[in-house]
């Protein structure tokens, strides 16, 4: 039995800020063999992030209690951050320093820790670079961060994380800030690089789909505490705790059968756009967002629109709510050309025709309160008496789940699942029949945004509403769409019943994109 | 809560403390020091805390110091005022019709910001002072020539950045009449970070009111300490605490002004870093 | 090298129509002033009608507005600012004659305020909190808040009257002029105090930028994985940190031309240099608008200038600069 590498017994870490203190971690405690693999689990505000930076005594230094033990046996119990533990971040972009060159961050790590010269270091980054597989290497070394990609970046921050040749890497969060495509790439290249090297690794995710494929074993955390430490095949299969359950349902799989069968409501389409064109720029800088779009959502469906970033479909989502003037094509909702309607009747026709948008905090006034943002649509429309309006605002706050003692609270001090509610409330308000709702759980933690997906659900039964819903996430479609389109350089380039699409898909980027999706079973051949 | 704390800070106090001074002796002039402060009332060039008549000295004509600094703390703060409050209007209304009209507007305000800019602005001070005559309104004309581009900047540049946030969009999928928009729902988010600039304003224009009044160019009818300066460099030699005293109050003022400012800086981050 | 020139055509594009807004402001003053031109004349030496008349002819105050216009522009053209009442000389010449006393004030002032005041700003944000960078930051703040001729008379009695370390003014002993070296040391001495009263005020505002950078930087994430690379502490503070926040300051730089220009003003009045800024103030007490004038556009172009090379420099530094062209 060869000496463990890690050995994490009670670990604590509160932060004091004069009388307040937060108990970020509470009693961790684990093992890690080396060439090991383990997977910390959780939300946001688990303490996920915590143990990660205690680990690689990142921690600040004032204002922070360590308590615990942190031993490293067969390291000789003196480790050094860069050398011996190697740190992958969540955002590649502001994890680099934007006035070097990505070359000079990578040499860096070995003048400092192998003792090379300047030279000699910087053909070794070349060869790093090689090998998390950028191209022309040597040439992109010269590059600086902003002229990268962000999988490309990422890329980097892996050669750096093992340019010294480290025992273990932590991985924070890896993959969570690029787009479905990229991140099985760089998820293959992480479990590549750490078997050529028996690196041992912990993958801090909050996607338990993720870990699944990557390591052995899985360490769930909830508010600083460790829920369950378990094979990751026994905690995927069998999970003793209930938050562990909880996540599991809350993990959505692109494999699960169709939640919905497709509706074919009786009635024409509600919303019909054709030849839809919209590009940005002029001349060699032109950029067609939108290039010829044709689609239907019919009443009482939910459409998913997925696709990768730069595919356009946010600027449809746009297009369709009047934000943006298109530059040809048609619109037609109810029947109705929406595009020569203007002033008074356009605001008439808003109403019916409402979005949700991505980012909960930034689609809020911060200076109002809830009240206020949910009073506006009511006032605005007219459709209920100033008498009357106190009451809707309650109605719909109970319809999204809240309480009515929220009212008088301000955007920033309510929790992210609370603001998506408040989001959507407000575009209840005005009684639409169409919604559309352009990467609603997005940036919303896996068990909120079980919940937030279960309350558009109900609210679309209980109101007959139709949804355009777009996401980047094809297991997020799965789970709520009737039909699907989907979007690559602003065209459509399939759409169809989503078990169509799912089971028998036809182009290649739909097949891609389902294989790409992390999943919690092995795939059936 | 935490915006309060983070005023209330060191500086914060410190800051409160000494602006609360200068206004209370600015108020209590004609209590303390009643009369004319430019009369001569003693002999020349007594040393200060020799005479208890005249505790900081009298200058080389026989006035009384402590009386011409009292009355000179007035001539300082409805200065420092009634500038900032120029600046700040004409920087606001300038900053929003380039905030929120853009285009070809936008792009003729900035380039007229860039010109006041390139000017040095106690050169422009000086030109405009000479045409205009000097007196308390040509002073406060002048410095808020120079000064209105910060706000003017400021405060479009952060009407541009809300203008992207996706609570405008969402305003405007509502159907929300786009002035009630602009002055209702985006101004009064970006009017914090130009109100921080107030006190970086204020102390600018005491310093540039001082160096008018310095070199003769400022109100003639009353008394200010840059001109309490001047008199004092005729005997310098012989007298160096009439030049030292009333610098040592614009020390003070300053540093008391700005202080104020960087806590309230502080404490507007800390709400806008909540929000 | 590209970026480079992105830049400057950039520059020099903004620039044309910033000028032109600047003549035509100067020309309005010209105007508003001239029409007081005859009457102070008049009110001085006295003239009938007929006088008046001869004057406004001499002086072309009796052409068109359009053609006025076009004369003074016209003259601009040939570098032609006026004539200086005061110094009965072409207005350029008496400006060229005392711009590069200015000029050489300006540059020491930048240079000492600038690299003392940044590397005095790495010192105190290296360690934000600590007492070096609490007593370093009093200093800044209480320096901040002195009026830079008010410093300049108290240096001038503590280092040259009561000390006599230092002359009491002027740029270069008239008496007993000197040359070669020996001059160069003499003008330097000169020059100490006034560069100290216009510099230590700009140090400080350097030394406080350069330390909220410094702060920044350290809350940033490009920090926190030049630790996690476990890379020394003086490579994280100065390759990394402090590369980072010179970037406002350099920024600074350019819009402290014109700061310095204006303090030039009263420094050269309280120690007697004859350079520009003490031109600009004789121009205003000798009611001479076309020298005022002068010296306004010149140092008006000096800003340009300056603005023109801080911008080629920052893109040195800032690799994210014009990139989209």
């Amino acid at each position: 039995m060869t000496a463990p590498l890690l050995t994490v017994e009670n670990l604590s870490v509160v932060f004091r800020q004069g009388p307040k203190q937060v108990r970020a971690v509470d009693g961790v405690s684990f093992t890690l063999r080396p060439g090991g693999r383990l997977a910390i689990v959780g939300e946001s505000g688990s303490g996920k992030t915590s143990v990660a930076l205690a680990l690689a005594g990142l921690l600040p230094r004032r204002g922070v209690e360590r308590g615990g033990s942190i031993r490293w046996p067969s390291l000789g119990n003196s480790v050094c951050a860069g050398r011996d533990v190697g740190v992958v971040f969540q955002d590649p972009m502001s994890s680099l320093n934007p006035v070097l060159t990505v070359g000079e961050q990578v040499a860096e790590v070995a003048v400092t820790h192998l003792g090379l010269s300047w030279d000699e270091a910087s053909l070794r980054a070349g060869e790093l670079l090689e090998r998390v597989g950028l191209p022309q290497p040597h040439d992109m070394a010269d590059a600086y961060p902003h002229q990268l990609s962000g999988g490309q970046r990422q890329r980097v921050a892996l050669a750096m994380a093992l340019a010294a040749g480290p025992k273990l890497l932590i991985a924070d969060e890896p993959t969570t800030a690029l787009d479905t495509l990229t991140q099985a790439q760089i998820v293959k290249l992480l479990d590549r690089l750490a078997r050529d090297t028996r690196l041992a690794l912990i993958l801090i995710t909050h996607d338990l789909a993720l870990a699944r494929g990557m390591v052995e074993t899985g360490m769930v955390m909830n508010s600083g505490r460790v829920v369950e430490t378990e094979p990751i095949d026994a905690l995927l299969s069998s999970p003793r705790h209930a938050y562990t359950r909880v996540l599991l349902e809350a993990t959505l799989d692109p494999d699960a059968p169709p939640a919905r069968k497709a509706k074919k409501l009786p009635g024409p389409p509600l919303l019909r756009l054709s030849g839809l064109r919209k590009g940005f720029g002029r001349g060699v800088r032109r950029v067609t967002a939108v290039d010829g779009v044709d689609l239907t959502v019919m009443k009482g469906e939910t459409l998913g629109v997925v696709g990768g970033s730069g595919s356009g479909k946010t600027t449809l989502a746009r297009l369709i709510v009047r934000l943006l003037e298109p530059e040809a094509g048609e619109i037609e909702f109810t029947g109705l050309d929406l595009l020569t309607h203007r002033g008074a009747a356009l605001r008439q026709t808003r109403a019916r025709l409402q979005m949700v948008f991505q980012d909960p905090l930034s689609a809020l006034n911060p200076l109002a309160t809830v009240r206020r943002l949910l009073s506006d649509p009511l006032r605005i429309h007219g459709h209920v008496a100033p008498v009357d309006r106190e009451a809707a605002v309650i109605g719909l706050l109970h319809r999204v789940g809240l309480s009515p003692d929220l009212a008088d609270r301000y955007p920033h001090e309510l929790s992210g699942g609370q603001r998506q509610r408040v989001n959507i409330a407000r575009a209840l308000a005005s009684r639409p029949e169409l919604l559309v709702l352009d990467e609603p759980v997005s940036s919303l933690d896996v068990s909120i945004r079980a919940q937030i997906l279960k309350l558009l659900d109900d609210i679309q039964r209980d109101l007959g509403l139709s949804y355009l819903f777009i996401s980047h996430d094809i297991s997020v479609i799965r789970a709520v769409a009737d039909r699907v389109a989907v979007m690559d350089n602003g065209r459509i380039v399939e759409l169809g019943t989503a078990d169509a699409i799912f089971t028998r898909p036809s182009h290649p980027l739909t097949r891609a994109l389902i294989d790409a999706a992390p999943r919690l079973h092995r795939k059936a051949l | 809560m935490r915006a309060a704390n983070r005023f209330f800070s060191g500086g914060g106090i410190v800051g409160t403390m000494l602006v609360a001074g200068v206004a209370i002796a600015a108020l209590l002039a004609p209590v303390v020091a009643p009369g004319d402060p430019l009369a001569l009332i003693g002999r020349p060039l007594i040393e200060p805390f020799t005479d208890w008549r005249f505790p900081l000295g009298t200058d080389r004509l026989g006035r009384d110091v402590l009386a011409e600094l009292l009355h000179g703390a007035r001539a300082t703060l409805i200065v420092g005022g009634a500038a900032m409050l120029a600046t700040l209007i004409v920087g606001i209304v300038i900053g929003t019709l380039a905030g929120f009209i853009g285009g070809t507007v936008d792009e003729a305000l900035m380039r007229l910001a860039d010109a006041f800019q390139s000017v040095p602005t106690f050169i422009l001070a000086l030109a405009f002072v000479s045409i205009a005559g000097p007196s308390l309104t040509s002073v406060v004309i002048a410095v808020s020539l120079g000064a209105w581009t910060a706000p003017a900047r400021v405060l479009r540049a952060e009407i541009l950045s809300l203008r992207r946030r996706e609570f405008v969009d969402a305003y405007r999928v509502l159907g929300m009449a786009p002035l009630h928009i602009a002055f209702r729902e985006v101004l009064p988010n970006a009017l914090p970070p130009v109100i921080t600039l107030a006190a970086v304003i204020v102390a600018n224009a005491i310093l540039v009111e001082a160096a008018l009044s310095f070199l003769g160019l400022g109100n003639p009818n009353s008394v200010t300490w840059g001109a309490m300066i001047a008199e004092g460099r005729a005997v310098f030699r012989s007298a160096p605490f009439l030049s030292a005293i009333p610098g040592v109050a614009i020390v003070v003022t300053v540093l008391g002004v700005n202080l104020l400012g960087d806590a309230a800086n502080d404490a507007i981050n800390a709400r806008q870093a909540q929000v | 090298m590209s970026r480079a020139w992105t830049v400057a055509r950039r520059r020099l594009l903004h620039s044309i129509p910033v000028l032109a807004i600047v003549v035509l402001g100067m020309f309005a003053l010209l105007e508003a002033a001239s029409g007081d031109a005859v009457d102070a004349y008049l009110a001085v030496s006295g003239g009938d009608a007929g006088l008046v008349a001869q004057l406004r002819q001499e002086w072309g105050l009796d052409r068109s507005f359009l053609a006025r216009l076009g004369a003074y522009l016209a003259a601009l053209g040939r570098f032609d600012l006026g004539w200086s009442v005061a110094f009965s000389r072409p207005v350029i010449a008496v400006v060229f004659e005392r711009a590069p006393n200015t000029l050489l004030m300006m540059g020491a002032a930048i240079c000492f305020s600038f690299f003392a005041g940044t590397l005095l700003g790495v010192a105190a944000g290296v360690r934000p909190g600590s007492v070096r960078d609490r007593i370093l930051s009093a200093l800044a703040l209480i320096l901040y808040a002195t009026p830079s001729f008010w410093l300049g008379l108290m240096l001038l009695v503590s280092f040259a009257v009561k000390l006599s370390w230092f002359p009491l003014g002027g740029i270069e002993n008239i008496g007993m002029p000197e040359t070669g070296i020996a001059r160069v040391i003499d003008i330097a001495h000169h020059l100490v105090l006034p560069v100290l009263s216009l510099g230590l005020i700009y140090l400080a505002l350097y030394l406080r930028l350069m330390r909220s950078g410094m702060v920044e930087a350290w809350r940033s994430d490009y920090i926190r994985t030049a630790r996690a690379k476990g890379l020394a502490p003086n490579r994280i503070a100065f390759r990394h940190a402090a590369r980072n926040a010179l970037l406002p300051v350099v920024t600074m730089l350019g819009l402290q031309a014109g700061a310095l220009l204006s303090g030039s003003v009263v420094v050269e009045s309280v120690f007697a240099i004859p350079g520009m800024g003490r031109l600009a103030f004789e121009a205003v007490t000798q009611r001479d608008v076309p020298l005022l004038l002068g010296v306004f556009l010149v140092s008006t172009i000096m800003v340009i200038v300056a603005n023109f090379c801080v911008d080629l420099l920052y893109a040195q530094l800032d690799p994210r600069v014009a990139v989209e062209d």
